[in-house]
């Protein structure tokens, strides 16, 4: 199947509209057979009548693509009216041969951020349910649902996208195409393509980029994505379809680390020692090389809590590293947490094996923030280290986590994304929101910790840390349950 | 049967949403001791048995009990003596209450999960216990 994707067309007067891109990316469309156009998405600039009519008549003279969905400018101004006057039900369901597509409205009328309500969310859900034995399984919405680089401050995100991104991935989706932040991108997140298209035909773009649109070919075997800039160049990823579920031969063990975040120690019954000291009498007992807790040691930065924190955690018997959330630095923490438990940037190597900390927080703020000459220093520190296993710990998420609102509060995630992708950094641990995830983007592998021993976690495991193995070829991720101990794989992947 | 599952159990749940499509293998001509150790490394209590990067067969915790230390078996007995070679298995496009009727009905605790006739996962008993469990953690480590 040969896919042509445009997104963001934002049709208007001149000032934002380039009619000749507009032509020039349907003539390479005509020049070829494609089985479907998609368009993911702003067809309009600002969703007035004037612009859709004029869309409508580009479309008539050329051809109407065969699925559209509505972005965030198409429902400015009342436009999602408009949109299902001129184009149709925002949100449905295309079936043909043995493929599934499912068209989603991600758009929040007059908001640039994007939210998939509940209805629609159930309608995408029963839908890939009731067709989930389809060979070729498409997901087209307009945001983006993991953090796109180039595009300056992560923000008009979707609220619920970890929500989404899980039921993509639970569901073996083999692609999900998305415009929204006019910077084309393509990762594969475990076994699914995601497919961002940059502006078909809006004059603006970012750094200075050109229009550009995606062609994809969804063959047995393999996905092939296009990036077709509008400058004659293009950018070509191929991603097998196949996955591996059955793992036997992981090889010697290189080391096991323990994962965890938001103990949350204090005097208040928030904190739950009991549950901190099974943990910790578990993980003595499991002859792991190194602790990585990221973020939220104590509930918040007052020297009682760290006075406290310190004397709890010097009973664990593998070293200790850490990495501040912003409740750890807030009040005087910002002089404590360096006093009590060292650097905020701290880095350790073990059998070939180099683990860098990152501080992503800022005192009395939730929102994170790396920038653009730490994230340079970071990874130029890792080139030094080409030929071993590299691990990047930091408090904020980089990938939505499920059952908990999307913020973007790691405001440059989309480009330290793209770094750690680019970098082939082989594992990177997070500590946000309480709740444990796992997944592999690209090459490395993403992993964040649930909260240890605070009431408020969003796991129906309970309170938690997660035990890694690095094995010669693989990785293993297995969720800890703090009481009790019992345990649940998170993921299996191998080492590239 | 099904009537005292948890709610989150009781409607027509899909399989493909819950299962870990991942699971862990061992040759079948490893020994019993390798696969007790594979067990206790990732504290699982079932494993499947390849050869040729075939599955031919399953064995859990409870085969090692009965066919080898009940026995007086060596820990050098291969996998192969002592795994079940009839797999029993479901689909994942099935749900879950269809994949407990499956073990009710089988009279076991584990089930292997395919698609496109390709071993892609496990279902185990103790899966269906992660709900009940928080609503029992919480009330025990009330502080």
């Amino acid at each position: 199947m040969k896919i042509f994707h445009i997104s963001d067309s934002h049709v208007s007067s001149p000032s934002h509209f380039n009619i000749d891109s507009f032509e020039k990316a349907y003539h390479e469309y005509e020049n070829d057979v494609y089985d479907l156009l998609i368009h993911s998405g702003d067809i309009t600039q600002g969703g007035q009548k004037e612009e859709y009519q004029k869309a409508s008549e580009l479309f008539d003279k050329h051809v109407w693509p065969d699925v559209l969905v509505p972005g965030n400018h198409d429902k400015r101004s009342g436009g999602l009216s408009l949109f299902e006057k001129y184009i149709g039900d925002p949100n449905g369901v295309k079936i043909f041969d043995d493929t599934l597509i499912v068209r989603v409205d991600s758009g929040v009328p007059d908001k640039n951020d994007g939210r998939v309500g509940m209805v629609t969310f159930n309608m995408v859900k029963n839908n890939l349910k009731k067709y989930q034995n389809k060979d070729l399984k498409i997901l087209i919405l307009h945001h983006h649902l993991v953090p796109i680089p180039m595009t300056g401050r992560e923000r008009n995100v979707l609220t619920n996208a970890g929500d989404l991104l899980e039921l993509v991935l639970g569901f073996d989706v083999d692609l999900v195409l998305m415009g929204h932040k006019h910077y084309p991108n393509v990762y594969k997140i475990e076994n699914t393509v995601f497919v961002n298209a940059g502006t078909v035909s809006d004059k603006k773009t970012r750094h200075g980029d050109v229009n550009s649109y995606n062609t994809i070919t969804v063959e047995k075997e393999k996905i092939d994505v296009k990036i077709k800039r509008l400058d004659d160049t293009e950018t070509f990823h191929s991603f097998p379809r196949k996955e591996k579920h059955i793992y036997h031969n992981f090889g010697a063990k290189h080391a096991r680390i323990v994962q965890m975040s938001n103990s949350y120690i204090s005097q208040s019954s928030k904190f739950q020692k009991t549950h901190f000291e099974k943990a910790r009498s578990k993980i003595n007992n499991t002859d792991s090389d190194l602790i990585i807790h990221c973020g939220g040691i104590v509930e918040e930065g007052i020297k009682k809590n760290y006075d406290s924190a310190r004397k709890l955690f010097s009973r664990f018997d593998p070293p200790l590293l850490f990495t501040p959330a912003g409740r750890d630095i807030n009040y005087l923490g910002y002089r404590l947490f360096p006093h009590y438990f060292g650097d905020f940037d701290q880095e350790y190597e073990t059998d070939g094996i180099i683990f860098k900390g990152i501080s992503s927080s800022q005192y009395d703020s939730k929102t994170g923030f790396i920038g653009e000459t730490e994230r340079k220093q970071l990874f130029e520190s890792f080139q030094d280290y080409e030929d071993k296993f590299t691990c990047l710990f930091l408090h904020h998420n980089v990938i939505p986590i499920p059952h908990a609102r999307e913020k973007g509060l790691l405001e440059d995630s989309g480009d330290l994304l793209h770094e750690i992708v680019k970098h082939d950094i082989d594992l990177v641990l997070t500590g946000t929101s309480s709740h444990p995830y796992a997944l592999k983007i690209n090459n490395t592998v993403i992993v964040n910790a649930n909260s240890l021993s605070s009431v408020y976690t969003r796991s129906f495991f309970g309170n938690s840390y997660n035990l890694i193995d690095i094995f010669e070829k693989n990785i293993v991720v297995t969720e800890i349950n703090s009481l009790w101990g019992n345990k649940k794989i998170l993921g299996i992947w191998e080492r590239e | 049967m099904t009537q005292n599952l948890p709610d989150f159990l009781q409607g027509e749940f899909p399989l493909r949403e819950f299962v870990t499509k991942k699971l862990i293998g061992i040759q079948s001509s490893s020994t019993v001791q390798e696969a007790a150790q594979k067990m206790t490394d990732f504290n699982i209590s079932s494993l499947v048995a390849l050869k040729n990067d075939e599955v031919v067969g399953f064995m859990t915790e409870s085969d090692l009990k009965k066919k080898v230390v009940a026995l007086g078996k060596s820990s050098d007995t291969p996998v192969s003596e002592i795994m079940n070679d009839k797999l029993i298995k479901i689909n994942i496009n099935l749900t879950i209450k269809e994949a407990m009727q499956e073990m009710v009905d089988n009279d076991i605790k584990h089930l292997l999960v395919e698609e496109n006739d390709e071993i892609i996962g496990i279902l185990t008993f103790t899966d269906f216990l992660t709900i009940e469990q928080q609503k029992l953690e919480t009330f025990i480590a009330r502080e």
